[in-house]
């Protein structure tokens, strides 16, 4: 998970540099908000910095089987993950594709608040993310699930997006994955209680978000475990549900 | 229509009373708990629909739907005397006469006696711009204006099937987004009318988790609100459609119509078997963007050659059967067909003109033509720009108020709706 992590942050600093402007010095002052970067640092300083990911996400999810009591507690540590952020646009340069089409045209030029983050992941990603929160173990209806999903021709790129029909069938996969979890976890054999509500929604918090849920995100879990599907009598359902509802989070859909 | 399509399902029901009893009738009932059956031939109780399908490259309409080159004896495109046919034979005003290439009497004659040649006068030459012209009304998006305006209870008005999605403005009108259909079976499933599962979520609970899942995505939303502005408005969409009535759809129906083998939706006949599905979920705007930039980008194409076989290939197949089951005396629905791209080729070298003649097929158009070119690919003087075809678009959906409602301007092409 670690080497998972540094890779990930690595390709976001990498794209980050090249997307805040072409000079490196001048890319990195354009990166404003990692920890403590100066314009000073090399690359591989930044990379050092930006791969010190906070403890409770290394150790967040549970390993194995779910609840075999390695699981961070989530309000043991609030570290903010690291961001990174363009400081400034680089509006002026273009980019020209045969006949002179302007490549940029119709592109969003915003500074994104919380930095390069939050893009929707495409199905491949997705999908192995919703198998890693299940034991490395994926949902029978991941596969069959997989055209619902927009997809890039080979070696193209295109950003997806979504619909109310790509998160009924995200909330639907993961909820396929929550029932046959359910019944394995040792906390999640009797109906959810506030108690054992925050502390399953804590853990697949972690698990699926690499951080912890904030107080406001607990409690809007606890909610769906323990009041909205207060009158279900199949407790597997009803976990299955809290579950589903947190993979069906922006959190989790995007990266 | 053939006779096996109007009784084309098992239970005996022709196909306007097939789609009023599982969808719209499964509708009534949970609302009213009545059948809502439609009367056959009350073309002004159906629901209006609309499919767009726009060729991105330059679609050809000077030689597809305003033949009109004809009349110059020019020759371009290959345009002869047996190019085209005439189906207003006896129109008497040149400029009304819609000439259309041969191919298209392939349509069924309700579809051909229904058929309109639009004019849009938009004056742009570059792909980008005018592609995204195309899509735009009043300054903001056609699709999504249109189908705010169209109103109805679909919980998804606007939908594109397919990879391929539309250009112009992105921005929700009357809290109407494009939602993307990539599948067939799974939008059923959303829409209740898969085949029960275990495995698959109850609806009522669904539609709670995915509030819960919205209510935890707050703060994610404010990282980056552009990039996740589909996801905001999925989660709505998504608990609206999870609220509504159960609808059946029989996904094999669907399949054997279109001849598929599965409910991906990748080709042509799929995307319009997705419209269909659609329509009958109660969407009001499908579009189609059909995936060959290139094939519709014809330059050099003098003779027209390239551009007639990229239709008769890629469209024409998959238009007939979607016609034919939808554009009837008793089609379920007032389904309109717009067949559109960047703008007609320029003569001689069908380069880029600063025009489009777009095709509209649909019960409420009257037979003619505001499209019609001369040899130099222009339109005649004040025809009216892209807010003129939304406008008219708006007229043959709902009439003057929900063209109003589209483009404060209203409908300029009120010769070709019916009275």
């Amino acid at each position: 998970m670690k080497r998972l992590s540094l890779s990930m942050t690595i390709l976001v600093s990498a794209f980050m540099w090249s997307a805040c402007s072409s000079g490196k010095k001048h890319a990195a002052k354009g990166i404003a908000t990692v920890n403590d970067a100066t314009e000073e640092d090399s690359e591989a300083d930044l990379e050092k910095k930006q791969g010190q990911k906070p403890d409770n996400i290394e150790k967040t999810g549970p390993t194995g089987a779910l609840g075999s009591g390695e699981e961070a507690d989530p309000g043991e540590s609030s570290t903010a993950p690291t961001i990174i952020a363009c400081s400034a646009l680089d509006t002026a340069r273009t980019y020209k594709g045969f006949g002179g089409v302007d490549l940029k045209a119709g592109r969003i030029e915003k500074m994104a608040p919380l930095g390069d983050r939050y893009r929707i992941k495409p199905f491949p990603a997705l999908s192995t993310e919703i198998t890693r929160v299940f034991n490395n173990v994926a949902p029978a209806s991941l596969a069959k699930s997989a055209p619902t999903f927009p997809t890039s021709a080979p070696r193209w790129f295109v950003e997806p997006i979504a619909s109310g029909i790509t998160l009924y069938t995200t909330y639907r996969i993961a909820y396929d994955g929550g029932l046959t979890i359910s019944g394995s976890h040792p906390d999640m054999r009797a109906a959810p209680t506030p108690e054992t509500a925050e502390k399953i929604c804590g853990e697949f918090m972690n698990l699926a978000w690499r951080r912890p849920g904030t107080p406001a995100e607990l409690e809007h879990c606890k909610n769906v475990a323990i009041m909205a599907t207060a009158a279900e009598t199949d407790v597997k359902v009803r976990w299955a549900h809290t579950i589903a509802s947190i993979l069906t989070s922006a959190d989790f859909i995007a990266y | 229509m053939s006779k096996n399509h109007k009784r084309s399902h098992n239970s005996g029901l022709n196909r306007r009373e097939f789609i009023a009893r599982t969808s719209l009738g499964a509708m009534a009932l949970g609302s009213s708990g009545l059948w809502a059956p439609r009367v056959f031939g009350a073309e002004e109780s159906a629901p209006s629909k609309v499919l767009a399908i726009f060729l991105p490259g330059g679609c050809d309409g000077t030689r597809l739907f305003a033949n009109t080159l004809l009349a110059t004896g020019t020759g371009a495109f290959g345009v002869t005397p047996t190019s085209g046919v005439a189906l207003n034979p006896t129109e008497t005003d040149p400029a009304n006469k819609v000439t259309v290439d041969v191919m298209f009497n392939q349509l069924n004659p309700f579809a051909k006696s229904h058929f309109g040649v639009v004019g849009v006068a938009h004056g742009i030459t570059a792909h980008g711009p005018a592609k995204a012209a195309h899509f735009t009304a009043a300054g903001k998006s056609g699709i999504l204006s249109l189908a705010s305006a169209m109103g109805g209870s679909g919980s998804i008005k606007c939908a594109a099937v397919g990879a391929e999605l539309p250009f112009g403005p992105t921005a929700a009108v009357g809290g109407v987004t494009v939602q993307q259909i990539n599948d067939m079976q799974s939008t059923i499933d959303a829409l209740g009318g898969g085949v029960p599962d275990p495995t698959m979520p109850g609806r009522d609970l669904a539609a709670a988790g995915i509030a819960g899942s919205l209510a935890m995505s707050g703060g994610t939303f404010e990282g980056n609100p552009d990039s996740l502005i589909t996801v905001a408005s999925g989660y709505k969409v998504a608990q609206e459609t999870l609220k509504k009535p159960k609808q059946a759809f029989n996904p094999e129906e669907l399949k054997a119509a279109y001849n598929l083998t599965s409910t991906a939706v990748t080709s042509m006949m799929a995307k319009m078997a997705a419209a269909e599905l659609m329509f009958a979920s109660g969407t009001n705007v499908v579009t189609i963007v059909d995936g060959g930039g290139a094939q519709w980008d014809t330059h050099g194409d003098t003779t027209g050659a390239r551009a007639r076989a990229a239709f008769q290939t890629r469209i024409l197949p998959a238009l007939k059967l979607f016609t034919d089951r939808n554009i009837t005396e008793t089609a379920a629905f007032n389904v309109h067909v717009m067949i559109f791209g960047d703008f007609n080729r320029s003569a001689p070298g069908s380069d880029h003109a600063g025009t489009s003649s777009v095709a509209v097929i649909g019960p409420r158009i009257k037979q003619g033509s505001t499209g019609n070119v001369d040899a130099q690919i222009r339109l005649p003087a004040g025809t009216a720009g892209t807010d003129g075809l939304w406008g008219l678009m708006g007229h043959l959906s709902g009439g003057p108020t929900v063209a109003s409602a589209v483009v404060p301007a209203g409908n300029p092409h009120t010769r070709l709706v019916k009275a």
